[in-house]
């Protein structure tokens, strides 16, 4: 994984490994993330609401005694929120902070499709959107035969934009 | 020459050190190694013709070791000594040698002495040597775990050292106390010959050999061969901070320099003293020299400074102890094993047990109408329970060590500020977690020279006062209500309450109108920079200290209590929670959610009849509690929660309190008390500061666990944005 945080941030190169990617929908649109990264795959349960939170932080939720936070990929990525379906889960991957800790992190999907492997031949490079879409968490797209799958850098993604943001926030925040 | 051949050298004399550890005076074991290790180290330099301060060297050590092959064919007590400290020197030399810098010289006795089977009155007169101090340089990469292992072992065995001379302080001549002080040193030597911290080893070696004489009674113990085994620890513990600050990777690897040649030195004196007194069994009386006396009592005062390394000074003392390992001394049987296993033991033990009520409440298995099932559940209930209890425990160590460190810390307190001062302590046998047992360590020995310090008078004060002329610290610690209270308590001046006052209206911390308690106004010397020493001591009198007493009580979420008279005394009481993983909790509803507040911090709650309920400018609202105005915080505005009722007469107000800060809090409804383990939210919220962390309640969901220290510092939201 060292290459691809090096060149991910430049569109135009390929920087995701080929290898097994478990993939899930969010609306009409499907993600990867490497399947290494993926602790395990549970069905909603409740969820307690953490105040002063952004509204893609849906709260926490015991997990076998270890408390985690739950992200809503779906309002992180500015998508409609979506009504909880019998295919709704949440994946608990496993990132390293910035700090160099791991934790463990929920992230609420529309559904799981499946692990596929995907070979270094069916990943094309982020196009260039420009300013209007911010690649640097898209390790790349990979062409499988039911269509386009975002790849996703799982650490950069909840790192740099929703630990980090979330921090300076609440450092930012009135009262304190 | 060529590194290569440094390089060799530098192995062989680590050889030569390392057989010469598993040598013993009177036996020849190791002795021939030895004598081929040299002859190797011979022929490598004669061959490659090495620097002569090595050469020299080399001929001497040959002389030594031929001179115990032709007479008795063992080692000596001396001439094992002697071979130590010039493998010692020897790696050192190569070193410097490789680095093309001029060794230091050969120590002059040894040209001069040759190597006698044992016949201690011949000792050469020892001398101090003016030499380079020597250096340790550390083997990270291929040794680290071993070091860290050493590390581990070796503050147990300072641990021991120490008590151990305390014990000996009030019984000198205690055989098991002596005898467990020489195998810690013993072991020390071991392991530091091993790895090869020839320091170390050299130190440790001297103090076993004093710890020897002492044990067949041919050293008397004296104040003054126990200053010399507390400072011969104390940089033994220098030592091996030093070697955890760069295992640890804080500070970059490179040669540790402490200071041990003076302290050697003066050991040796002693050494040579009881030497020279020839086979007497016993000394009437301390065989040591004035002068030697008064070197050590310099040298455990004010550790000398002669390296451009910073030493830790005597603060780091305390810190390192902080730090420490804290193990009950005794033979307990014990197993050492890594908290986060013991983290998460405790976790799993506490999902098993809501699990376990998940399994008693399930409404299908209740329509079952079976005897044996409901036994069962009964059964599984009460092993679930013991288990947590169990699970609970483990963290759980005894004060005593703590406790034990406290007498040290007054016994060199009253030597520095010359009053005389006995410290009793109670209740060494109460448990707590070892986390809180470690956070507590600074604060309390902040506290402890507070009393000795200011609390204390001088003795001649105490004469005048009528009081006798030994002060006293008490230090308790027992159980209350839930909680483990330690107690300070000293039979000194009281604090003054009239100068607290005075001092705090001239920083400004309190307005001259404020009308105070007495509590309060005791509370004030936790305030940060307050200090009403009238002189700046070595000891305390900064101001700096005491704030952080109550910073690091606080994060212990304990509370901290005053009481005083003038002219007969303070007492501190520490209230501390049992356990870091468990708290008491308040468990409240606001409209769907469930939040914990921590019980210690909440004074009372009610439910508000309309005429208590007070706004200022019709936005800051107050509650009239028994005359009392307490501001009032709706909690669901700030939380951003939904309530089921903003009228506050219709809802729940608790008033909590932290510092000198009050609020009353409004809620929905109290839903009961209810002990809960701790969790960490984690990284991700770790800036969200109305939260202390989370817990499972008892239908297996999370609740969190809200922090009054923070809460009392939010914003009263104005009225219009609450309602």
């Amino acid at each position: 994984m060292t290459a691809t945080q090096t060149t991910s941030s430049t569109p135009g190169k390929v920087s995701a490994d080929a290898g097994k990617y478990l993939t899930f929908t969010l609306g009409r649109e499907s993600y990867g993330i490497a399947v290494i990264k993926v602790r395990e795959i549970i069905r909603p349960i409740n969820i307690t609401l953490v105040p002063q939170m952004p509204a893609f932080v849906k709260g926490v939720i015991n997990l076998r005694g270890k408390v985690i936070p739950i992200v809503d990929l779906r309002l992180k990525f500015e998508l409609a929120e979506a009504k909880e379906t019998e295919r709704t889960c949440i994946v608990v991957v496993q990132i390293v902070l910035g700090t160099g800790t791991q934790a463990l992190m929920g992230l609420v999907v529309d559904g799981v499709e499946e692990v596929a492997n995907i070979a270094a031949t069916d990943i094309e490079p982020t196009p260039d959107f420009g300013v209007t879409l911010d690649t640097t968490y898209i390790l790349g797209m990979a062409k499988l035969k039911g269509g386009v799958k975002t790849l996703l850098d799982i650490d950069k993604l909840l790192n740099a934009e929703i630990v980090t943001p979330i921090l300076n926030r609440l450092e930012n925040s009135p009262g304190h | 020459m060529n590194p290569q051949i440094f390089g060799e050298l530098k192995n062989l004399s680590e050889k030569i050190a390392s057989e010469l550890v598993f040598a013993e005076a009177g036996k020849d074991l190791g002795l021939l190694p030895v004598n081929s290790l040299l002859g190797q180290m011979e022929e490598l330099l004669t061959t490659h013709t090495g620097p002569e301060p090595l050469m020299q060297a080399a001929r001497l050590a040959r002389g030594w070791v031929d001179g115990i092959l032709e007479t008795t064919g063992n080692f000596s007590v001396s001439s094992l000594k002697r071979l130590g400290e010039w493998a010692a020197w020897f790696q050192m030399a190569v070193q410097a040698c490789a680095g093309e810098n001029p060794p230091a010289p050969l120590p002059g006795e040894w040209a001069k002495a040759n190597l006698e089977p044992d016949a201690p009155a011949t000792m050469p007169a020892p001398q101090l040597q003016a030499t380079e101090e020597p250096s340790l340089v550390l083997n990270i990469e291929g040794d680290g775990e071993l070091l860290g292992e050493f590390i581990n072992e070796s503050q147990e065995h300072l641990q021991n050292i120490e008590q151990g001379v305390l014990v000996l302080e009030e019984n000198p001549a205690d055989a098991e106390t002596l005898n467990s002080i020489f195998r810690a040193f013993h072991t020390f030597k071991g392991g530091s010959g091993f790895l090869n911290l020839g320091a170390i080893q050299t130190l440790a070696h001297e103090l076993e050999s004093l710890l020897d004489l002492a044990r067949q009674h041919k050293l008397a113990i004296t104040p003054e061969v126990i200053n010399l085994i507390l400072a011969g620890g104390d940089t033994l513990k220098q030592f091996t901070n030093e070697i955890g600050t760069q295992l640890s990777g804080k500070a970059s690897p490179g040669p540790i320099v402490v200071p041990t040649l003076h302290l050697l030195g003066c050991i040796r004196d002693v050494l040579a003293g009881v030497s020279n007194e020839g086979h007497s069994a016993t000394p009437p009386a301390a065989p040591i020299r004035p002068e030697a006396n008064a070197v050590v009592a310099s040298a455990t005062m004010v550790p000398a400074i002669e390296t451009s390394k910073p030493v830790p000074a005597t603060t780091v003392d305390v810190k390192a102890t902080g730090s420490g390992n804290l193990k009950a001394v005794g033979p307990a049987n014990a197993i050492k094993v890594d908290t986060l296993k013991l983290d998460s033991l405790i976790d799993l033990v506490g999902e098993l047990v809501i699990a376990q009520s998940l399994v008693v409440q399930n409404r299908d298995l209740n329509t079952v109408r079976s005897e044996q099932l409901t036994r069962d559940l009964a059964q599984l209930g009460h092993i679930s329970k013991d288990l947590q209890h169990t699970a609970m425990s483990l963290r759980m160590v005894p004060i005593r060590g703590m406790f034990q460190k406290m007498h040290r810390l007054v016994r060199d307190l009253t030597a520095k500020v010359g009053k005389h001062v006995q410290l009793v302590t109670e209740g060494e046998d109460t448990e707590l977690d070892r986390t809180i047992v470690e956070e507590i360590s600074d604060p309390l020995v902040h506290m402890i020279r507070n009393s000795v310090d200011h609390g204390i008078e001088k003795p001649e004060v105490r004469q005048q006062r009528g009081k006798p002329e030994q002060g006293t610290v008490f230090l308790k610690a027992f159980h209350r209500g839930g909680n483990i209270v330690i107690e300070i308590r000293d039979d000194g001046n009281g604090l003054n309450r009239e100068r607290i006052l005075a001092k705090a209206l001239e920083q400004g911390v309190v307005k001259p109108d404020e009308s105070l308690s007495d509590a309060q106004i005791f509370n004030l010397i936790f305030a940060a920079g307050f200090s009403t020493a009238e002189k700046i001591t070595d000891v305390s009198g900064r101001g700096v200290g005491l704030d952080v007493v109550r910073r690091n009580i606080d994060k212990l979420r304990g509370k901290i209590e005053i009481q005083s008279t003038p002219g007969e005394g303070s007492t501190f009481r520490i209230y501390l929670p049992l356990t870091l993983a468990i708290i008491d909790g308040l468990l409240v509803g606001i409209g769907e959610h469930r939040y914990i507040i921590p019980t210690l911090s909440v004074c009372e709650s009610f439910q508000p009849r309309v005429e208590m309920i007070s706004t200022v400018h019709g936005r800051g609202e107050m509650i009239n509690v028994r005359g009392r105005l307490i501001p009032l915080l709706r909690l669901y505005s700030h939380l951003g929660i939904k309530p089921a009722n903003t009228e506050p007469s219709q809802s729940i107000v608790v008033v909590v309190e932290a510092g000198k800060d009050v609020r009353c809090l409004l809620v929905d409804q109290l839903l009961g008390k209810q002990e809960v383990v701790i969790k960490s939210l984690g990284e991700a919220f770790r800036g969200n500061r109305c939260l202390a962390g989370a817990a499972i309640l008892g239908d297996g969901r999370v609740g969190l666990i809200l922090d009054p220290q923070a809460l009392v510092h939010l914003e009263i939201a104005p009225l219009e944005a609450a309602a």
